[in-house]
This record gives structure tokens, sequence and C-alpha cells, in this order.
């Protein structure tokens, strides 16, 4: 499920700081648009060290609601507190993720 | 019910702690991990990673630059950060090394190259998000400690975008 290429999707923001949903929604239609193979939202690329727990949600579930049945996605999972990354891996398979990538803490 | 299939992800030179081929072998072993980003950046021991795990185990590059020597030694992919700019092309490299058309590779890599390096001109994803704001596909905002790039390290990715076609001058 998981080859050839994957974008690390990077998360756009708002001049206020806020998640851009518009736009985010956008670079994953370009994506999908461009033949990519999988996405992989909120890795670090996607700055996921800043982003709190609900905007994590939010950026894998906007994903999935653009890329649902297109392309497979990759969530990122990944952090120093195991329970906590546990708990987080619950929510994203609960949203529809296809599979979890887990850095090392 | 079916269990969610797990990526690991081992980038040592950001963790500190490197994922050893041995337990990438025991990690195969276990039913829903699927595979690895490695991101290391050492070669001689994704041959050892791609030695130890079995054929099915999907061995992915964390490094844009080196996705075609990792498909050489049998790795299925990369997960990347130039797609962002260019998923078209990244996803034309990749496909063209699974099917064993390494001069097709090599001449999307010799294009882009500059490129993949460019964004790691500063920490990732400075640049990458810089470039993408150049391009038009998003506003060039990043959330502390991260901050804007340098006025010499903005003017380093607009050259590299416009050498690579990307943007006009």
């Amino acid at each position: 499920m998981f080859v050839g290429c994957g974008t690390a999707l990077v998360t756009p923001f708002q001049k206020n700081g806020k998640l851009d949903e518009p736009t985010l929604r956008k670079l994953v239609r370009r994506q999908i648009q461009a033949g990519i193979d999988f996405l992989v939202p909120c890795g670090t690329t996607g700055e996921s060290p800043t982003l709190e727990r609900a905007e994590h949600l939010r950026v894998v579930e906007l994903t999935l609601e653009e890329a649902k049945g297109k392309v497979p996605v990759l969530a990122g999972a990944g952090g120093y507190n195991t329970a906590g990354v546990i708990a987080l891996a619950k929510e994203l398979v609960a949203l529809g993720a296809d599979g979890l990538l887990s850095v090392t803490p | 019910m079916k269990k969610t299939p797990i990526v690991v992800y081992s980038v040592a030179g950001r963790t500190g702690v490197n994922v050893e081929p041995g337990t990438l072998k025991r990690l195969a072993g276990i039913a829903n991990i699927v595979g690895v980003k490695e991101a290391s950046g050492n070669i001689s021991q994704m041959a050892n990673v791609l030695h130890e795990v079995p054929e099915s185990f999907n061995v992915l590059s964390g490094d844009d630059s080196i996705t075609i020597a990792l498909m050489g030694l049998g790795g299925r992919g990369i997960i990347s950060v130039v797609s962002n700019e260019i998923p078209a092309e990244m996803t034309q490299l990749a496909r063209a090394c699974a099917n064993g058309d390494y001069p097709a590779a090599r001449a999307i890599q010799r294009k882009f190259l500059p490129l993949m390096n460019v964004n790691f001109v500063e920490s990732n994803p400075i640049p990458v998000k810089a470039a993408m704001a150049m391009m038009g596909l998003l506003k060039p905002y990043w959330r502390l400690p991260l901050v804007p790039p340098s006025a010499s390290s903005e003017a380093t990715i607009r050259r590299t975008l416009v050498d690579c076609g990307l943007v006009s001058e």
C-alpha cells in the first residue's frame, strides 16, 4: 500500500497562525492530480511538533476527506510519550487513516 | 478487525537513536509492521536492512536525493519532501526506479537535485514552504521556533526555482 512516492505534506498556516484549511485541501488535491502514490500528513515536515492534538487530527481528517478512496493516507503518529502516541494512533485510526508512520522516541 | 499498518521511522540524525537492521528484522516479524522509512542517510546500513528483512517488507527512503540508490538496492519508494513542490516528477522518479528504468530516474534527479538540496538549506520545512509560497501554492507562515528563511537563503531558493523552471525570473 505504501510504495512509490509519498509526500510528507507541509501544513499551511494563515498569518494569524491558525491552520489554513482551504489551502491544505488544495495542496492535497494537487498531489492527487499529479498522481502521487500516497500521502503522509503530520510528519515533521508537517510541523507536527507545533500542532495541537486537535489540529493534528484535523489535518489528517481534511487529508482523508480529499484523498479517501483515491490514495492511501499514512498519518504521522510519533513522539516521546508512548501512552500519548498510542492514544493519538487510536484516534487517527478512528478517523480512517490507512496507516501510521511512527518515529522512534 | 484488521490491524492498521505501521511504518517505522528511523532518523538517527534527528532522534539520536538508530534502528538497527537486526531490530527491524524482529519488527518485520510483526504482521502489521509493514515497512520502514530509513532516513539514516547511510547506504551501507540500508543494504544491511534490506538483507535482513523479508522481501515483502517495504523499505522507503527518507531522503529525496538517495531514492535512486535505495531503490537500486531493493527499496520500494520514498517519503518525500520535494514532492510537495514537484509531485508528478518525484512520482515519476520512483516509478522509473520500480520499473528498472534508471536512466529515466537519473534524468529527473539531474534536473531536480538542486531543489532537493535547497529544501535543506535551513531547517525543514522552512525552505520548502518558502519555495511553495514563491510558486503560489501557500502563504509563507511557520510556527515558532521555525522562522522565515534568511534573505540570502530566500535568494538561493528563488534562484533554484528559476533554474528548475518552476517560477519565472
